[in-house]
């Protein structure tokens, strides 16, 4: 069978673009595709510069690319990930698409006409928008699992994994730029007896309420994560020991006074704190901080909870003389 | 599996230096300033030894690797890898006289990598009495030092790679980069016969 005329039927049903241009820019030729996406017919515009016909061409770019292709004898290509399309073109997907234009793979290819010896560019143009929306897609549900990973499903604070990582990179960067680094651990009173009187629902209706109040207490730069089931924590970035005390007392005081409406009750909890600042010689890592604010803690605790205890060196003594 | 003979490894290599020739004068004319493109000796190694090789070379380093697709006649097949370190990868826009805010980092790689590979290839081919179709360059990921991990990965699906070191200097600037081609072994046996043919012409 003579194959010949075969070669116009197909380009011309193509279902990607081809465009063919002179060395000097002209165009020769576009199929179908190109002409029924752009609505002007070849015929008006053969022989006219692509740069008047296509509107919005990066021209610097494009001609640089197309110089190439004659120079090198060498085809050159172009992805929708770098430059989301070449020809400004309408897609197919008006309603489902997400962006405005047909996104594009774009192939600029030498062609010698086999007669006059001539060169032309052919730029194959392929329709990239379905992959471009799945990518896109892709792309948010990956950042909605990272920010899932990230949080306590119940309190949608920081969970623990996620907050120590956060810790130890601010031990880090507090020690290299030699700023200050406090950190409040906090626990929620009697956190037993409140579940025995309302139920496990009325303990979490605590933990969520208090987390989202104590939330609204900080700064932007705090970083608040659930620790463990009633225990919470407070890194406080650029914040000595007596600033992080102000913070931990006044947190104290607001919960205290903070009343929360359970099924037509009041529930009135307290929390007991401990703080500690990062001491670069003693405190190797985040852990030695850690273990500080737990000691705080464990003294508040110890004296009658609904307080705040700043950490120093002979609280250890302090806990053996209550013990 | 056989590999080159010393004969078939002499002929591949001045095959080479000549198709870098033609490439860097190629480059030269179309960059309009002075291009030298230099071939120290290329090694042909299984493809499964090779990544150890580069370990050493890229280690520590933020290093860009390009691949690209070619196709032939006669099972000639396989894909074209090029290595960079950042610190050379910046110079790029310069010497592709882009303006540094007209294209992003990987589009100058995507762009250097594929004139460089076609230029080369097309160079080599047309010596064996061949031409290459190509595929869109594409940049894989190989970030925290996984470049080993990812090359290791990709020579897995090929026999044999060609490891070839190519220094450039672009007038005022001086960069390296590692082209790496990959073949199966149905090329290597087309590549092998192009190069006996060509031997026997001497």
């Amino acid at each position: 069978m003579d194959a010949h005329w075969l070669a116009m039927p197909i380009l011309q049903q193509l279902n990607s673009g081809v465009l063919v241009l002179s060395t000097d820019y002209g165009i020769s030729f576009y199929n179908q595709f190109i002409e029924r996406r752009l609505g002007v017919p070849l015929a008006e515009v053969r022989h006219k510069s692509v740069f008047d016909v296509f509107t919005d061409l990066p021209e610097a770019w494009l001609k640089r690319k197309l110089d190439s292709v004659v120079a090198l004898n060498a085809p050159t290509f172009s992805s929708w990930e770098q430059r989301p399309y070449v020809l400004k073109l309408p897609h197919l997907r008006p309603v489902s698409g997400g962006s405005d234009y047909m996104m594009q793979n774009c192939s600029m290819l030498p062609l010698v006409h086999p007669h006059t010896g001539e060169t032309f560019i052919c730029l194959l143009i392929e329709d990239a928008t379905d992959v471009s929306i799945y990518q896109l897609e892709l792309q948010r549900n990956m950042q909605a699992l990272q920010q899932a990973n990230r949080l306590d499903g119940l309190t949608k604070l920081y969970n623990r994994s996620y907050w120590e990582q956060l810790l130890q990179s601010e031990v880090l960067r507090a020690k290299r730029y030699h700023q200050p680094l406090s950190l409040i651990l906090f626990d929620l009173d009697k956190f037993k007896q409140l579940n025995d009187d309302y139920g496990h629902l009325g303990g979490d209706f605590v933990l969520i309420e208090l987390a989202s109040f104590i939330q609204s207490l900080l700064r932007e730069s705090d970083f608040l994560g659930r620790y463990g089931g009633e225990e919470f924590g407070i890194i406080l970035p650029n914040t000595s020991q007596s600033g992080a005390n102000e913070v931990a007392e006044r947190i104290c005081r607001q919960v205290a006074a903070h009343q929360l409406l359970f099924n037509q009750r009041i529930i009135r909890a307290t929390i007991s704190l401990g703080v500690a600042e990062l001491n670069p010689h003693r405190h190797q890592e985040a852990h030695d901080l850690l273990q500080c604010a737990d000691v705080a803690l464990y003294v508040s605790k110890r004296q009658g909870r609904n307080r705040s205890t700043s950490y120093r060196d002979d609280l250890q003594k302090v806990l053996q003389k209550v013990n | 599996m056989t590999m080159l003979t010393p004969d078939q490894q002499d002929a591949l290599q001045e095959l080479m230096n000549v198709s870098m020739g033609l490439a860097s004068d190629q480059l030269a004319r179309f960059l309009d300033t002075l291009v030298h493109l230099q071939v120290p000796a290329m090694q042909v190694v299984r493809a499964s030894d090779m990544p150890a090789q580069l370990r050493e070379l890229y280690a520590d380093k933020e290093a860009h690797l390009i691949s690209q697709g070619f196709i032939g006649p006669a099972g000639m097949q396989g894909e074209a890898m090029l290595l960079y370190n950042l610190s050379s990868a910046k110079q790029l826009a310069a010497i592709l006289g882009y303006q540094q805010s007209e294209v992003s980092d990987a589009e100058m790689l995507t762009d250097i990598s594929s004139i460089l590979t076609t230029t080369f290839l097309n160079s080599l081919a047309a010596q064996l009495g061949s031409t290459l179709s190509y595929s869109a360059p594409r940049q894989l990921n190989c970030q925290n030092n996984q470049l080993v991990e990812r090359l290791q990965a990709l020579a897995s699906r090929w026999n044999v790679a060609l490891q070839v070191n190519i220094q450039y200097q672009v007038t005022d600037y001086a960069f390296q980069c590692d082209m790496i081609l990959l073949i199966p072994g149905t090329a290597l046996q087309t590549l092998q016969q192009q190069l006996d043919d060509i031997l026997q012409d001497y």
